[in-house]
């Protein structure tokens, strides 16, 4: 317990890391502005701007132009012979220049959060991996040894503040995202939310961090067993950049034990791949093969993954010599 | 009291590099008694720090074994680590925080309070600074900073590997002088230095390795006394005419000013004896006292030099 605090107190002071958290909540912001701007109420200066802009367009000689030509044959253009209709066919509407998505919570849950966590799963792995890299170039790992010398505990120690941190980090980035666009839906709308939709988000988010805390376990334990930043970092953008393109490419069985797709399962609760063929000739051949994945999937993948790598951190960790 | 704060029996260590196996420590048997200071001396690369790293559980060692207040390491260690304050080679903080931040955080995990920060800063004299970045610290202040460290324990036991250098000429008095006080007070410290002039002056006793294998150990009267080359000063009225009979009496010596060295280790009645016989009086006699120094050159010979 007092190893967990001293580890809180050395990320807490550590500027590279709290950079890395406050990047967290700028990227939050971000997704909270760039969600509620496309999805802003329309204006009065909106709908002016559409009325100007359908005025101009009924105005303009081409669109006259086809408005007689439909009335002189009003059976071409709109299947009647009622040469009102052509009116109502040809000549612009309102709608057509106020096209905006009007902003729906439930439908957002499922895209806007798995994006979310899917960076903050990458921020995490990044704080996880500097937080133990920035101590194995300093060499302070060996002075926190003469002061604790059972390495296990200090490994745990290290682990469980990573842990927590990457989950505290991930539920406030999540919940304060969320809380502006509840918000904003409570101003711009009259409806209210399907029942439901509060225990999926919540269940959404804590799946979520469970996720960023396992992303920056990840960072840590590989870092911890390796003893450099740069090489984590290395892997995991090569891993995310060429290494998924080209297992998809070459071994399309392997989808199904990919990292994203399993994020996707876990995050969404359930997530379903589709392979393609190929090549293909008719609308049969050219279906793709589908893989349904659950969330028990996912949490036995990532399980084991985690898993694994934190066992063989502790083991390398405990055995070898420290400078 | 006799109990052994520290003893190692076949202590041994292999690093595996490029070439292949290296060993650094061979077959070390060390016996560090309780209180006061303990020399730990050896040429560059002779395995003092590898012993250490060993007997703090830092390195694992290939065999042998070790005991730390009569307890086995590094099984044992965390019942003995409390009461053992050590300084490794360079100071090794993290660079981003102050001192102070460093060391409290050691504190926290010795579940200390800040109070004990406060003396060991007073202590190593580094307040006024202590809320500086480490990064920004000289080399004096970083290895004060790791005494600093050593001491958040009030240790037993001190293991200091080279704690002296980069300081300056007073806080290397300053250093000295905590370490003999703290030898006398009654606790053992291991001193590991190449500054023998130092260790003459502060070690009650010292143990000298070379390649990873013990030379020679005990207190320092005594291993300088049984390694003492053994050679004598002689003042004479007439220098070349005493040479003379020396050398016709098969005596290897040398001029030194007026005065004559003469290698033996015979009893130094025989010389003047030998002289009178001659008609010459011998008017000062001295023995050439070896120092520390010398007797470290003499045992690491084979050491100057060559490969490391
Ligand atoms: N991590 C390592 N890997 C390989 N060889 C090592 C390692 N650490 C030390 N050695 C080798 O072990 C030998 C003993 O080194 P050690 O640091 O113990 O010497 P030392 O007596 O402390 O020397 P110095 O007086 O220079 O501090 C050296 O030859 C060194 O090269
Ligand atoms: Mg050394």
């Amino acid at each position: 317990m007092r190893l967990l605090l001293v580890e809180l107190a050395r990320i807490r002071a550590r500027r590279a890391i709290m950079v890395l958290v406050a990047g967290a909540f700028l990227l939050g912001a971000v997704f909270v502005g760039a969600t509620l701007w496309t999805h802003r109420p329309v204006s009065d200066a909106d709908l002016a701007q559409a009325q100007q802009q359908v005025e101009r367009q009924t105005n303009s000689p081409m669109t006259q132009r086809e408005l007689r030509r439909c009335e002189r044959n009003p059976e071409r253009y709109t299947g009647t012979s009622d040469a009102a209709a052509c009116e109502e066919n040809i000549l612009p509407r309102v709608d057509w220049f106020l096209d905006r998505p009007v902003l729906n919570p439930p439908e957002l849950v499922r895209d806007l959060s798995v994006a979310l966590v899917l960076f903050l799963g990458v921020i995490a792995v990044l704080i996880g991996a500097t937080m133990i890299g920035a101590e194995w170039s300093a060499g302070s790992v060996g002075t926190q040894l003469l002061f604790e010398p059972r390495r296990p505990r200090v490994w745990a120690a290290k682990a469980a503040a990573i842990a927590l941190v990457a989950a505290a980090m991930a539920a406030a980035v999540f919940t304060l995202v969320w809380l502006s666009i509840l918000a904003a839906y409570a101003v711009w709308s009259d409806e209210g939310l399907p029942s439901g939709f509060l225990r999926d988000l919540s269940l959404t988010g804590a799946r979520g961090a469970a996720f960023v805390a396992v992303g920056g376990l990840a960072g840590y334990a590989v870092t911890m067993a390796v003893r450099h930043t740069v090489v984590v970092v290395g892997l995991m953008l090569a891993y995310s950049v060429i290494g998924e393109g080209l297992l998809r490419s070459f071994l399309p069985s392997v989808e199904r034990y990919l990292v994203s797709n399993n994020a996707l399962a876990w995050i969404q609760d359930g997530h379903t791949i589709r392979i393609y063929p190929r090549n293909c000739f008719d609308e049969i051949s050219c279906r793709p093969k589908e893989i349904a994945m659950g969330l028990a999937d996912a949490a036995v993948y990532f399980g084991l993954v985690a898993g694994a790598m934190l066992l063989v951190s502790l083991f390398v960790f405990n055995r070898r010599d420290v400078p | 009291m006799s109990e052994l704060v520290i003893e190692t029996t076949d202590l041994r260590k292999e690093y595996r590099n490029r070439r292949g196996r290296f060993v650094a420590v061979k077959g070390l048997s060390l016996q560090v008694p309780h209180g006061g200071v303990h020399g730990f001396l050896g040429p560059n690369g002779s395995g003092k720090t590898t012993t250490i790293r060993m007997l703090l559980g830092l390195a694992r060692a290939s065999g042998g074994e070790m005991r730390l207040f009569g307890k086995e390491v590094p099984r044992l260690l965390p019942e003995v680590m409390g009461r053992t304050g050590a300084i490794v080679e360079q100071p090794k903080f993290m660079p981003g925080f102050t001192g102070r931040r460093n060391l409290s955080l050691l504190a926290t995990t010795l579940g200390q309070d800040g109070r004990k920060v406060d003396e060991v800063i007073e202590t190593v004299g580094l307040k006024g600074r202590d809320k500086d970045r480490y990064r920004g610290y000289s080399l004096g202040m970083k290895q004060r900073l790791a005494i600093a460290g050593a001491l958040l324990k009030s240790p037993d036991l001190l293991i200091l590997d080279e704690p002296t250098n980069g300081l300056d000429p007073a806080g290397i008095r300053e250093i000295r002088e905590t370490i003999r006080t703290l030898g006398e007070s009654g606790v053992t410290v291991l001193l590991s230095s190449h500054i023998l002039a130092e260790v003459q002056q502060v070690c009650d006793a010292v143990s000298i390795i070379g390649h990873g294998a013990l030379l020679a150990s005990g207190p320092v009267r005594e291993v300088i006394g049984t390694r003492a080359s053994g050679a004598v000063r002689l003042g004479l009225a007439d220098l070349a005419a005493g040479a003379a009979a020396l050398e016709a009496a098969g005596y290897d010596l040398r001029r030194d000013l007026d005065h004559l060295v003469v290698e033996t280790t015979a009893d130094p009645a025989t010389l003047t004896e030998l002289l009178a016989g001659t008609g010459l009086y011998v008017n000062e006699l001295t023995p050439v006292r070896a120092d520390l120094e010398t007797v470290f050159l003499e045992l690491t010979a084979d050491d100057a030099g060559g490969p490391l």
